[in-house]
């Protein structure tokens, strides 16, 4: 009886002892966000710079340089295409999508004899995260199967009774079980694969993720007395999520005898919810045509609700042809699993310069500006923590500890760099920028990333109307791994990302 | 959802469109370089001509909304072509007694549904509650080790695919009309029409990559020690077909 309870007791312990991976974090925290036109042909550097409602969302303080209004709206056309390296092999695909970038209105007013000479307010949307994309790799392995990752979990799980093997893990690896991709080994408490790794496997690794963040925030920014700005925003983004992947794993040979032709595991994952953050920051002005500014953007707060599923495909080869078929629903009431949490993302903190020619009224004048910003985020920051009405059990609070300790160990702070410029002439503009995203992991299987846009553009402004075209070219290195292992050898696909964006801003002086 | 918000989005630039009549001559502010004080004669002027106001007693604003609706809704204008049908205050009798026909009636049958104080029929659909337990991982694995990432082996050539939007990329095998593991295995073998160049799979083409790896366990290495076997049907609910 007593040995009974512990084999009980150690099974809940691992089913609640592993949850959200440490790459659910970095997703929702390490992306490149979005602005107005004129703001991304500047490499997105708007921590000094003021007077573009982009500044709600990096600097708000830069909302205190209007005294008139805007409206403004974005319309974003992105294509992308994503290549991959897996186990030596190359494999690319492509996607499209139409967004909306930056989008809202700023309102300033006020009196030039007072110490306060101008209050300015915005509301405003911005597609601060973009999630869709396609990769897709494939690879010849003869050193491991995604299926020992579920091994690993049921020798580790102690079990000693062939049900907590069949409907303990209904998730994962109960379906490998089930369909025989992974049987026991002499004995109930060994588990092996039944995926031919020694002869080779070959294998392919499918995700689409769509969705993006948008935050709608709400900024106030006062200017006094022309030398220092303060300002902060506050902003409710809006979280949507949608990931679909698909690992599938085919005998090299075409032994009908070895019980494996080819298996089939995928998940289905949906992530939604809402959080709030805020934002503060000052723009000081020390001499005329210099701009310092300082900002800092406080975590933001999620309260996110996982909504998922798993299927199984594996043809055995007994019968011939007749696949084998399981899936998590069908143990759940023919329910997707659902899992309510919260889930705080990295501060950060962003130091910026601009020189401006010049800042007075007679736009004949004005002939242009430079402007770069360096930023810190401290990617290890993000955690995971139980919401308070979830009622989540004693294990699963124990494990999204482990699971910051795992986030900590996964990832580092990271600086980012944004530069750009400006050359007007009276009512046309021509403008260059680019932006580098550093490396936010630490190297734990050879993991490394980097973002890096280059971008141009060119504006309009006359007659109480503005227009600004820009290009970005994105070009994103990242490593993904379809599946980790603590007993065997297993790799990561090296992602090339290349993208093009073509945003339009028109706005109106109001 | 993507078109409602463009046409929200359109919708208020038309709106503000409107309001930019103060920069319509001379030069437009640009705020980055220098925000002037805004004119405010203009919108004072703006101001003064926006002072008419209606008034539900006043006729004409009835004759003149009872105009626009009936451009507005052309469904109706056969069957409610007088005035008194459009009025939201007209009344009319049913069963003897005097009902308004307001939206706040409870005998208008479309005001049914939101009227507290009728008995709509609630039709509750039981749910099993759903389990909340989070994703499984095992973390372990973000423990630092030796790095085995992507050897460079010999068989390098390119898989294309093109998704389309509604498309998921994984589609590829089942639009090959073979099952997915002979799709993949002519991938490999170069005889996939998606394939742009061919070579054939050796086993051992990343053998020489592993030897930075950790070892292998061997009781996760292969299918030569299982004891048991499918017999023709899953365990749990695994099922054939």
């Amino acid at each position: 009886m007593k040995k009974a309870l512990f084999i009980v007791t150690t099974i809940l312990i691992y089913i609640s002892s592993a949850a959200q991976e440490p790459v659910d974090a970095l997703k929702f925290s390490w992306f490149t966000p979005g602005g107005t036109a004129r703001a991304k042909a500047v490499g997105g550097a708007m921590g000094s710079l003021g007077g573009d409602l982009t500044s709600t969302f990096v600097n708000p303080a830069g909302l205190a340089f209007y005294k008139t209004g805007d409206f403004v709206f974005s319309p974003l056309y992105q294509f992308q295409k994503t290549k991959s390296n897996y186990i030596g092999r190359d494999t690319s695909d492509k996607t499209d999508r139409f967004n909306w970038g930056t989008t809202g209105f700023v309102i300033g007013g006020g009196d030039r004899r007072k110490n306060v000479r101008n209050v300015a307010f915005s509301i405003a949307m911005n597609r601060t995260a973009d999630f869709n994309s396609d990769v897709l790799y494939l690879g010849a392995n003869n050193q491991s199967s995604i299926s020992q990752k579920y091994v690993d979990q049921l020798n580790n799980a102690g079990i000693k009774n062939l049900d907590d093997a069949v409907r303990g893990f209904t998730n994962g690896a109960s379906l490998f079980f089930n369909s025989y991709w992974i049987d026991t080994a002499g004995s109930i408490d060994r588990f092996v694969t039944n995926a031919p790794v020694a002869t080779g496997l070959l294998q392919q690794y499918t995700t689409k993720t769509r969705g993006g963040i948008t935050d709608f925030a709400l900024g106030l920014a006062a200017n006094f007395n022309d030398k220092l700005m303060i300002g902060g925003s506050i902003g409710i983004p809006v979280l949507s999520y949608k990931r679909e992947t698909e690992f599938l794993e085919a005998d090299a040979t075409t032994n009908p005898n070895n019980k494996f032709d080819y298996g089939i595991f995928s998940e289905n994952l949906r992530t939604k919810g809402v959080g709030v953050n805020m934002k503060l920051g000052m723009i000081y002005k020390p001499a005329e045509y210099w701009r310092l500014g300082l900002a800092i953007h406080t975590p933001t707060f999620y309260t996110l609700t996982d909504t998922y599923y798993e299927e199984m495909t594996l043809n055995d080869d007994v019968p011939a042809n007749q696949t084998l078929h399981d899936d998590s629903k069908s143990y759940n009431n023919d329910q997707a699993n659902q899992f309510k949490y919260d889930l705080m993302t990295p501060y950060k903190v962003i130091g910026s310069i601009s020189y401006v020619i010049r800042e007075i009224e007679d736009v004949t004048k004005q002939r242009g500006f430079l402007t770069a910003d360096v930023e810190y985020v401290n990617y290890k920051a993000s955690s995971f923590t139980p919401n308070d009405e979830a009622n989540t059990a004693q294990s699963d609070i124990d494990y999204l500890k482990n699971l910051n300790k795992a986030i900590d160990k996964a990832y580092k702070g990271a600086f980012n760099f944004r530069a750009g410029g400006e050359l007007k002439f009276t009512t046309v503009m021509f403008r260059l920028g680019a932006a580098y995203y550093g490396n936010p992991y630490k190297d734990i299987h050879g993991e490394k990333g980097s973002k890096l846009n280059l971008s141009g553009g060119l504006g309009y402004r006359n007659k109480g109307f503005f227009m600004d075209l820009t290009y970005v070219h994105s070009l994103n290195k990242d490593v993904q791994f379809a599946y980790r292992l603590a007993s065997a050898p297993y790799y990561g696909a090296n992602i090339k990302n290349t993208a093009g964006n073509v945003l339009l801003t028109v706005g109106f002086k109001i | 959802m993507k078109s409602k918000s463009t046409f929200s989005i359109l919708s208020l630039a038309l709106v503000f469109a409107s309001c930019t009549t103060a920069y319509k001559s001379g030069q437009t502010p640009d705020d980055v370089y220098y925000s002037p004080a805004r004119p405010q004669e203009e919108y004072v002027r703006t101001e003064k001509k926006d002072d008419r106001r209606y008034s539900y007693s006043d006729e004409n604003y009835r004759d003149d909304r009872y105009l626009r609706m009936k451009i507005r809704d052309r469904r109706y204008n056969g069957l409610y072509d007088d005035y008194y049908s459009y009025n939201p205050y007209y009344y009319h009798y049913y069963n003897g007694n005097l009902i308004y026909n307001t939206p706040w009636s409870s005998y208008n049958y479309w005001n049914y549904y939101y009227n507290p104080y009728c008995s709509p029929v609630i039709t509750v659909v039981p749910r099993t509650p759903i389990y909340n337990k989070p994703r499984t991982f095992d973390l372990s694995v973000y423990e630092p080790r030796p790095t085995n990432n992507n050897p460079k082996g010999n068989s390098r050539n390119t898989y294309n695919y093109s998704g389309s939007n509604s498309n998921s990329n994984s589609n590829n095998y089942r639009n090959s009309g073979t099952d997915a593991g002979t799709f993949l295995r002519n991938v490999f073998s170069g005889s996939s029409n998606n394939s742009s160049s061919g070579s054939s799979y050796s086993p051992s083409s990343n053998t020489n990559s592993s030897s930075s790896s950790s070892s292998s366990n061997n009781s996760s290495s292969s299918n030569s020690s299982s004891n048991s076997s499918s017999n023709g049907a899953g365990r749990g609910n695994a099922r054939r077909g």
